[in-house]
């Protein structure tokens, strides 16, 4: 019950309050640039035979499969910009999961009524469930602008609606479970986002360092997989449900960072 | 029944020692005084007992169970120092949720908020953002979050600090009245207020529990005493050579302009000095504020 209700304000928060709206026309203006600067103008340009000979020429097979993986060019293209750019979109949203209310010290009223590890997990679920409803969104705004143009190719995106959703779903959740443990860390949304970009770049460039310094060794290829996103390349070769086949690898970054997350929250001082 | 129960408590953050081995053991009862200079452990000790921190080495245990406890949900509550509400949602369903944490139903948390906010004599602030409220209108509501349910335990943590008069008034009432439903323990640095309040006084002092006793006066000492505060300082040289004069007075001891203290022979003295007093001090036509028996909780813990 405790979870439930935990879970449902830290909705609110996104979709209840006006800071949230806020965050949710920014969110739907970069959107829709996005969709009719890139996805849109791309999708004519590529549904002309002779461009897209050229692309594939150029770009080989990665970029024919790309574009001819799913039923439209614009559930092809809105995959491939939603893999890559609603990441950035998921750090920034739940950035905020427990930093602030930790300075503030609104987490001393709560955890008098519910454990550490309930506030935790509980915002972390409602944190899903609004990157759940904002791939929805755009994903459902995708079809509506397309519609604009031609209604019988928005309607031919309906069927891959469940699959793309679902996939795009499973890319950002450990991103979200990232921003759960550098949230407990940071003093600020701003400061978890930042921790972020530190962590990323510090990784990255780790892994980058030691696989070349050692590359006679080349089980640290493996080392790539440590990244959340890792499989993000993988993906976009594949289509509907067979994208299912790389869910175990967001999983597995999940758990392991929700995981070193909850040792914080349990250990950490409010 | 004892609420609260340390044992060889120790905090330590680096080298400091914020606590150090302290033990105590509270009472359920009438409202309890911690009390101490800045930086003697108050806070660290009402963090631990609320589960915010934990403990470096020793036992802590609040209403029989480990703090952080969840069977302490609903049983122990707290007034943090500089805790805030969200500013994003009114004080309303933020008291409303943590009302339902605490297991209430949709409509008994309504009540119940209703129930607090005006116990804290604010019903008309629950669809206000805590930003729009004054500093002492946010202390009592951050007073009311503590009500919600009926919690055997509260812990007021500087309730009326940084507060003026009226709030801090409503506060001490408030604590007054209920204290007959509930244990409080109040850290404060109003000594008067607590004198007023409590019963028992915790003092600690470099995160070591210094004394514990009655705010009632006890020792032969204070029974020997009398402070008086004239109405004004105009008196005070005829005043001390009115009451130097008096039976049964040993000293006169100026403490502040207006202030003194007397210092009798015996205790069995007393109630004829203050009635020689009184009746001298008419004759003089000295006016006085306060004739009080004893020490004052300040003096008595910081001398004077």
């Amino acid at each position: 019950m405790a979870a439930w209700i935990i879970a449902q304000h830290e909705v609110l928060k996104l979709f209840g309050t006006r800071r949230g709206w806020l965050s949710l026309l920014a969110f739907a203006l970069v959107w829709g640039i996005i969709y009719a600067f890139v996805i849109e103008p791309a999708a004519r340009l590529l549904s002309n035979q002779e461009t897209t000979g050229l692309i594939g020429l150029l770009l080989g097979d990665q970029a024919d499969r790309l574009i001819n993986n799913w039923r439209t060019l614009e559930v092809s293209l809105y995959w491939l910009v939603a893999l890559y750019v609603m990441p950035f979109f998921a750090i920034l949203v739940s950035a905020d999961q427990i930093a602030s209310d930790r300075a503030r010290g609104t987490l001393r009223y709560l955890t008098l009524r519910c454990s550490r590890l309930t506030l935790y997990f509980s915002r972390f679920f409602g944190q899903l469930v609004i990157m759940a409803l904002l791939v929805a969104v755009t994903y459902f705004g995708s079809i509506a602008m397309s519609a604009l143009h031609d209604v019988q190719r928005a309607q031919q995106m309906l069927p891959d609606a469940p699959a793309v959703i679902f996939n795009v779903w499973l890319v950002l959740m450990p991103y979200v479970a990232l921003m759960s443990l550098l949230s407990v860390l940071a003093r600020s949304s701003r400061q978890a986002t930042v921790f972020s970009v530190v962590l990323w770049i510090g990784v990255w460039l780790s892994i980058r360092f030691v696989q070349n310094r050692f590359e006679s060794a080349t089980w640290l290829s493996y080392a790539d997989w440590i990244m959340p996103g890792a499989q993000i390349r993988g993906l976009l070769s594949l289509s509907d449900w067979e994208t299912l086949q790389l869910a175990p690898i967001p999983l597995a970054h999940t758990v392991v960072l929700l995981l070193i997350g909850a040792v914080f929250m349990w250990r950490r001082d409010l | 029944m004892s609420v609260i129960h340390i044992e060889n408590c120790v905090k330590q953050y680096g080298s400091v020692k914020a606590l150090d081995n302290l033990s105590l053991t509270l009472d359920a009862g009438p409202p309890i005084a911690l009390i101490g200079p800045n930086g003697a452990g108050k806070t660290t000790l009402f963090s631990i007992l609320c589960g915010y921190l934990r403990v470096t080495r020793g036992s802590v245990s609040v209403l029989g169970e480990a703090p952080g406890s969840q069977s302490l949900v609903g049983r122990l509550s707290s007034m943090p120092q500089d805790a805030r509400m969200d500013p994003h949602f009114t004080v309303g369903r933020q008291l409303t949720q943590y009302a339902r944490l605490q297991g209430l139903s949709r409509s008994e948390a309504k009540r119940d908020v209703e129930r607090v906010l005006s116990i804290v004599q604010l019903p008309d602030v629950a669809s206000m953002r805590p930003e729009a409220l004054s500093h002492g209108m946010r202390k009592r509501v951050s007073l009311a979050q503590a009500l919600l349910g009926n919690p055997e335990l509260i812990l007021l943590d500087e309730p009326t600090a940084g507060i003026d008069p009226p709030n801090v008034k409503i506060i001490r009432d408030l604590v007054s009245e209920l204290s007959a439903h509930m244990t409080f323990v109040v850290s404060s640095h109003n000594l008067d207020e607590l004198e007023r309040l409590c019963k028992t006084v915790v003092y600690l002092e470099n995160g070591q529990l210094k004394q514990t006793g009655t705010v009632a006066a006890s020792s032969a000492e204070d029974d020997a005493t009398l402070t008086i505060r004239l109405a004004s300082n105009t008196h005070d040289e005829a005043f001390e050579q009115l009451a130097s004069n008096i039976t049964g007075v040993e000293s006169v001891v100026r403490l502040a302009q207006g202030d003194f203290r007397l210092v009798c022979d015996t205790p069995a003295e007393l109630t004829p000095v203050d009635e020689r007093l009184l009746a001298a001090l008419r004759l003089a036509d000295i006016p006085y504020r306060q004739l009080v028996r004893g020490r004052s909780l300040e003096d008595r813990l910081y001398g004077g």
